[in-house]
């Protein structure tokens, strides 16, 4: 017997990741409305897929790569930089530590951005990111290592 | 502050009840219109091997034809939106010339099919009215839907400071629109002749 994991209906992959997606593509993406139509795209990409997983660890690192990629489309269609809308990022996180926090993380160039994302946030391992983002696993430990230094400026900088 | 916090803030950032009810009904909706796109196109293969195999006349394969949904890709080929297209057989079109107005009346042969079902506004998009001569005297003049019910739309263009005469109204595509959604362009082949 087959214990593939099959596609979700929409619903159940809104209910299992919708947070998930939406939180790493606002993080990509600097802006709620961007974030929302990443999400839309991915679970699209999700649901129009015909085969299924092999387990939902395989599923779920399908929808961050997926997800990451719909970001980078965005980015390529803008052709510009990215632009932080401050007040959806205020909306979202009313306490000025958080705000302060998620700030920093997002004034960070995109390949670091989301391997510390990965890494802190979502609790992926350095290999498991390697997988996922295409990438070998020094060069994501180099990526961390960078990261975590350009916050650490910005920490002290702005003196939080 | 230590990088352990991220998670603690980042893990606050969720998406409300709200924005995921709209997201769902949003995938949801595009996944309909991909079925229904596939099965059009599944319709439109039948059909032409049907014409192929049994020779059928142009005509009645026209006759047969229905419309069919088709995506709108961007430079890298991503999908930005949907049109429809071969509507021909399934909006018909009235006009009627009175007092500098011409009121044309489009009308959804199925109108409780989609996507005629799910418009709260139909207007006329790309058309023209030609003389007698051929000429253009009206291209794509922004014209009005003064009353829209039921696959049914009275769209009302101006038509002021022309010459009485026998003229011919050509449109090439309606915009169907519908609140929160994109407009969708349903192209066609519609002539009308008129007297003024």
């Amino acid at each position: 017997m087959s214990d593939k994991k099959p596609i979700g209906s929409c619903e159940e992959v809104f209910t299992a990741y919708g947070d998930l997606l939406f939180r790493l593509c606002f993080i990509m993406l600097g802006n709620e409305a961007d974030a929302k139509d990443a999400v839309q795209d991915t679970v699209v990409s999700y649901l129009t897929k015909k085969d299924g997983f092999k387990n939902a660890d395989h599923e779920k690192a399908w929808l961050i790569t997926t997800a990451k990629n719909k970001c980078r489309d965005v980015f390529r269609f803008k052709l510009r930089h990215r632009e932080i809308n401050i007040d959806d990022l205020q909306e979202l996180l009313p306490d000025k530590t958080d705000l302060n926090c998620i700030e920093a993380l997002m004034s960070l160039p995109e390949k670091y951005r989301l391997v510390i994302t990965l890494y802190y946030v979502e609790g992926y391992r350095v290999n498991e990111i390697a997988k996922i983002i295409g990438k070998t696993p020094s060069a994501v430990k180099m990526r961390l290592q960078t990261g975590r230094k350009m916050l650490q400026e910005i920490y002290l900088k702005e003196g939080f | 502050m230590n990088h352990e916090n991220l998670k603690i803030s980042a893990q606050k950032i969720i998406m409300s009840d709200e924005t995921k009810k709209e997201l769902i009904k949003k995938c949801e909706k595009i996944m309909e219109v991909k079925k229904m796109n596939k099965k059009n196109s599944i319709v439109k293969h039948a059909v032409i091997i049907a014409v192929v195999s049994a020779c059928l006349c142009c005509t009645a394969a026209g006759a047969a034809y229905h419309g069919f949904f088709k995506d709108i890709f961007r430079y890298d080929g991503a999908v930005v939106g949907t049109k429809y297209e071969q509507a021909t057989n399934e909006i018909k079109v009235s006009v009627t010339a009175y007092s500098g107005k011409l009121t044309v009346v489009a009308e959804a042969v199925e109108p409780s099919a989609f996507p005629y079902a799910a418009f709260d506004n139909m207007n006329l998009n790309d058309y023209k009215i030609v003389d007698s001569n051929g000429k253009t005297v009206i291209d794509s003049l922004p014209a009005e839907t003064s009353d829209y019910a039921d696959g049914k739309a009275e769209i009302i263009i101006p038509f002021q400071n022309i010459e009485n005469g026998d003229y011919k109204l050509i449109i090439n595509s309606f915009v169907g629109e519908s609140k929160g959604d994109q407009p969708l362009v349903i192209s066609g082949e519609w002539e009308i002749d008129f007297s003024f």
